[in-house]
């Protein structure tokens, strides 16, 4: 245990617990240092700072992105939050909580906007599964004309899609090997423990 | 929700000192978890949800049990809230100085009864 500046607060071990991916064990467990008073009890007190790292912590370990990288990907594409709701098929309070940090995203919706991050996942792809995006169908347009080559192109069979899930197996299937070496990528830098078998499409 | 010793209703004034500051929910200095709480917690979600779901019940009315801690530090009540479809358990200590909440608990119920 080492000691901070302010007298009354030491730097403690806190375990930070992964979830596993069920939700409801505890897949991984590492130890961070967090700052900490020692109350009357003599039990140790976090507050603001120390409940921010643990929860940066949770985002590293499982592979999220942070709030902050969430809304330089929407900032970057000139979104607005209700925009980019609308693209990935979310509700706009649920975004907005993703992006303010108030609600920890699925691992699903993080794989989601780690592709379209990482270019694996087109926006006009996308915007093909939304039928009433026409207010921001000309950012997208003008967007990917910025990007390079798109990976893959979009077959309109996916059109009828309507979930984010879906649309991630759907992803999946129309993206065939492009999308499942990133997801690969994506599993092995998160989940050590984690072994992606070779799947069919 | 079944009935032990000690249910009450929690009184309104605690119920509006407390989630006046759990609304606020960001100020550093008037929200602590014990290390105990925080550990449960957070494979549920971020803290800020904790509180939302806490919000949800803690309206006047809603009934509690009066808790009494080794250290007295102000008035503690236990209650029932729901995050992810789970019922959990909620500790809260309002401090005498009425600035700072002090969670207790915040995990999955393993009871029906407070």
């Amino acid at each position: 245990m080492t000691t901070s500046p302010n007298p009354d607060i030491e730097m403690i071990d806190f375990e930070v617990r992964i979830p596993s991916l069920e939700g409801d064990e505890i897949g991984q467990v590492y130890t961070i240092k967090v700052p900490a008073r020692k109350a009357a009890d003599g039990e140790y007190r976090l507050t603001g700072n120390a409940l921010e790292l643990i929860e940066r912590a949770h985002d590293r370990y499982m592979g999220l992105m942070t709030p902050q990288e969430i809304k330089k990907l929407r900032t970057n594409l000139k979104f607005t939050q209700k925009e980019m709701s609308e693209l990935i098929q979310a509700g706009e309070k649920s975004y907005t909580r993703w992006e303010n940090g108030k609600v920890r995203m699925s691992r699903l919706v993080n794989i989601i906007l780690c592709a379209m991050r990482d270019g694996y996942l087109p926006m006009t792809y996308l915007q093909t599964l939304y039928k009433d995006g026409s207010d921001w169908y000309q950012k997208v347009q003008s967007h990917e004309a910025q990007l390079s080559q798109p990976i893959i192109t979009p077959i309109s069979a996916a059109c009828i899609i309507t979930t984010p899930v879906s649309a991630a197996v759907a992803a999946l299937v129309v993206f065939k090997s492009d999308f499942l070496s990133y997801f690969r990528s994506f599993l092995k830098a998160t989940t050590a423990t984690l072994v992606c078998n070779p799947i069919s499409v | 929700m079944p009935r032990s010793s000690n249910i009450c209703t929690i009184p309104e004034r605690w119920i509006l000192d407390v989630t006046t500051i759990l609304k606020r929910g960001d100020d550093i200095h008037e929200i602590e978890w014990t290390t105990r709480a925080s550990r449960e917690w957070q494979i549920f979600g971020r803290f800020a949800e904790a509180y939302a779901a806490m919000l949800k019940v803690l309206i006047p009315g809603v009934q509690g049990k009066k808790v009494t801690m080794p250290i007295d530090e102000g008035p503690t009540y236990s209650f029932f809230f729901y995050a992810k479809s789970e019922q959990m358990y909620g500790k809260i200590c309002l401090r005498y100085d009425g600035k700072i909440v002090i969670i207790y608990s915040a995990h999955k119920a393993e009871r029906d009864t407070l």
